[in-house]
């Protein structure tokens, strides 16, 4: 250890910054790279698909409304919440996920496989207004989304950027956007989206037995 | 010996003035929330003033406006006073204070409106965030520029926090919110699923240390020796304490998805590590405690050493508190409930506020050209209510966050679940009346440290002020840079 | 589950060995009885910040 070279770090703002560049960046290259390199090998299971359009309009209404502020999506490999919620989370489930929307607080419940545990006229009503459903809830009404008509030429553009970013959308599965959210709203697209949520991806009993862990 | 600089505590005054102001925007905003979290109807049905999009504007307003311009303007302070010079660059440092402005008032009303990555604090859309990465880099260049022409050889130890404050700040910035846009008002983050989730922690673990934490370290290190009138109680010690908390840190921020479908040995590493956290953490709390010895007395009659005491109090508390949620065994109760909440709080009204504060009151009185605050009893006050609120905020989402972390994993012999989650929600709703009492008590503190230095600044505002001259040594042979001419 | 290369893992560690050897590095470095005057005048810097109340221009 050259005790010198040290004390110049302390006499030389530029020396210092590098100096605090390169510690900083240690933790972030052991953790974050790795899953970078790896994440390329982790495919959707066959029964996840990229969201339709209509579903697509969905999740983005839940990403602007900050649903994610009080719902997780995300269960935790415990023995009291797979009862609760049902089967827990993989990764391979929010491959498609821009963001992720795994949450960090619920002050209501988890909603990773929320669909099709209520009916889609019950999810109406539940967010037109919620304590006409559960008396008790402290979840804000959403009635605004029920006068707010999809805009095709705007999901046709955001499937575009997502297929640049990798995700597999056909150049048929881009033309018909308009034909499938032809007169919907985005209470229609919330109400899909939430529907289609966990429903068809719980992983089947071989898959699950390798539990949630990455370890080689 | 003539004179020939003087300090630039004009941008400092101004940063003073809006981190006031956006202290109690942010502020109202978080009370307001917790209402509607007691009060749903509270929403009136209009989008811009539902829960789900309020929550992200508290957050923005008190960390990155209130926060960020206490911090950007102490920090100008003390790179003044540690260097015995000037700041450099005039004008960029203008740029700095009207271009964050900017970006917080962008960011205060686009999210509300619905433009929002919802990434956690990190939610202003990409047209915001370059702005943002602009601003940042211009603020690293005024400060290491001010640290290059300081005529004190040794870079002393706050610069260093602040350093490190700047330079984390930006490169977390940047890798996390690489994102293609799809129009104006939309993006798409390049990262997906598990990936985004390991950034955003990163990203969101390390906002917290580096700028709820580094920076106010950063803060802590002048103002507490200032105040107190006592040298630091180790300058070596804070050295070690230093390089340790900033390379640590950094691979801490697992311990935010424990059980998630993040690969398990990430989890393992993030929780060593943030156990390891605490001992830097503590480092710093006893260092910057330790310096009041020789001047506890001051306890009784400065509310400015209060502030700064309890600050360390809340810090150590709540590193503690936080390297213990990062065993994955205690996480798994607390982890989603409102204890989290009480974490972030204890951390950011006790610690962060509090050193803010504080390091505020032992500013404004020198930046505006004033013996003292007007007001001794309005500082006491603002103490007593601070204080109470705090407890209050802590305890009732402690409260709450154990009532939910049992509820939720209550079985029946049978293996049946005891509650719904229904009963949780039921059981805590008066918790969150009393959160929203605290709320409301920190809001009127903040309302008296307003009117306290609005009347402080009576001088400011009437243009009386003279500039403080920069005691100049002696010229030193091969000194750069050299005594600057007259221009000031 | 994402497959893991085992080098990720000697990637960590051996950058875990060096933030250690630097930290203790850093630690004798630090309390060399050579800094002692160096790090005395240092801890004193913030309290320099001499106070100059008379400087509104209308006073005398």
């Amino acid at each position: 250890m050259s005790y010198k070279q040290f004390e110049a770090i302390e006499k030389h703002a530029g020396l210092l910054a590098i100096g605090i560049a390169i510690m900083v960046s240690l933790g972030g290259l052991a953790e974050i790279t790795p899953l970078f390199v790896e994440a390329h090998s982790l495919k959707a299971p066959p029964n996840v698909h990229p969201y339709d359009p209509l579903r697509l309009a969905g999740k983005d209404v839940y990403v602007r409304e900050g649903c994610y502020l009080c719902h997780s999506q995300m269960i935790r490999a415990l023995r009291f919440e797979t009862e609760r919620y049902g089967h827990f989370s993989t990764a391979a489930e929010s491959v498609y996920d821009r963001p992720f929307q795994w949450g960090s607080k619920r002050t209501g419940p988890d909603l990773a496989r929320v669909g099709g545990k209520y009916s889609d006229d019950w999810q109406r009503k539940h967010l037109l207004d919620p304590r006409q459903v559960v008396p008790q809830s402290n979840m804000p009404a959403y009635p605004w989304l029920v006068g707010k008509k999809l805009d095709a030429a705007d999901i046709q553009a955001r499937m575009r950027t997502l297929r640049k970013l990798g995700d597999p959308y056909s150049d048929a599965d881009i033309a018909g956007a308009p034909a499938a959210v032809e007169g919907k709203t985005e209470m229609d697209a919330l109400i899909a989206y939430l529907q289609g949520l966990g429903i068809k991806n719980e992983p089947d009993a071989a898959t699950a037995s390798a539990g949630t862990g990455g370890t080689p | 010996m003539p004179n020939t600089e003087y300090y630039n505590d004009k941008v400092v005054r101004q940063f003073l003035l809006a981190a006031a102001v956006w202290g109690i925007i942010g502020m109202s905003v978080g009370v307001y929330a917790a209402a509607e979290l007691m009060w749903p109807a509270l929403n009136f049905e209009i989008p811009w003033l539902t829960f789900s999009r309020l929550r992200p504007d508290h957050t923005f307003g008190v960390i990155f406006a209130f926060g960020g311009s206490a911090l950007m303007g102490t920090c100008y302070y003390v790179v003044q006073r540690t260097g015995h010079a000037r700041l450099a660059f005039k004008k960029l440092a203008a740029f700095t204070f009207w271009g964050w402005q900017l970006v917080c008032v962008l960011a205060m009303t686009t999210m509300p409106l619905g433009l929002t990555q919802s990434k956690e604090y990190a939610e202003p859309e990409w047209f915001v965030d370059i702005l943002i990465a602009v601003v940042w880099v211009s603020f690293g260049v005024v400060f290491f520029g001010s640290l290059a022409r300081r005529r004190i050889k040794h870079i002393y130890v706050a610069n260093w926090y602040y350093g490190a404050f700047i330079i984390a700040v930006g490169l977390l910035h940047i890798v996390n919110n690489l994102a293609l846009p799809v129009s104006w008002t939309k993006s798409y983050p390049i990262y997906s699923g598990v990936v985004d989730a390991m950034v955003q922690w990163w990203y969101g673990h390390n906002a917290v240390a580096f700028f709820l934490t580094a920076g106010f370290l950063g803060m802590m290190y002048y103002f507490v020796p200032r105040q107190a009138q006592q040298p630091l109680w180790s300058y070596r010690f804070s050295i070690v304490n230093f390089w340790a908390l900033i390379s640590v840190y950094m691979w801490a921020g697992a311990h935010h998805l424990m059980y998630t479908a993040l690969p398990d040995w990430v989890q393992s590493v993030g929780m060593a590590f943030s156990l390891v956290l605490l001992m830097p953490s503590w480092g710093s709390a006893a260092n910057g405690l330790l310096t009041f010895n020789g001047s506890w007395y001051k306890l009784k009659t400065d509310p400015a050493a209060k502030f700064m005491v309890m600050s360390l109090v809340f810090y150590a508390a709540s590193t503690f508190e936080g390297s213990m949620m990062a065993i994955k065994t205690v996480n798994q109760f607390t982890h989603y409930t409102d204890w989290t909440i009480a974490h972030v709080h204890s951390g950011s009204l006790g610690w962060v506020a509090m050193i803010t504060i504080g390091s505020l009151y032992a500013m404004a009185p020198r930046a505006l050209g004033r013996p003292e605050m007007y007001s001794h009893k309005g500082m006491e006050v603002h103490f007593w209510l601070h204080m109470l609120g705090t407890l209050f905020y802590v305890g009732a989402m402690w409260t709450a966050g154990g009532v939910e972390g049992h509820m939720w994993r209550a079985t029946q012999p049978d293996g049946a679940l005891t509650y719904g989650f229904l009963d949780s929600l039921i059981a805590i709703k008066p918790m969150y009346v009393i959160r929203w009492l605290g709320g409301m008590l920190i809001l009127s503190g903040m309302w008296v440290m307003a009117w306290n230095l609005w009347h402080t600044a009576a001088d400011a505002r009437a243009r009386l002020i003279k500039p403080i001259p920069v005691p100049v040594p002696e010229p030193v042979p091969h000194q750069v840079p050299a005594p600057l001419p007259a221009a000031g | 589950m994402i497959p893991m290369n085992p080098i990720w893992g000697h990637l960590a560690g051996v950058l875990i060995l060096l933030m250690m050897f630097s930290f203790i590095g850093i630690w004798i470095w630090a309390w060399r009885k050579y800094h002692k005057p160096t790090f005395n005048r240092m801890a004193r810097l913030p309290m320099e910040d001499e106070p100059a109340f008379d400087n509104r221009e209308d006073r005398p």
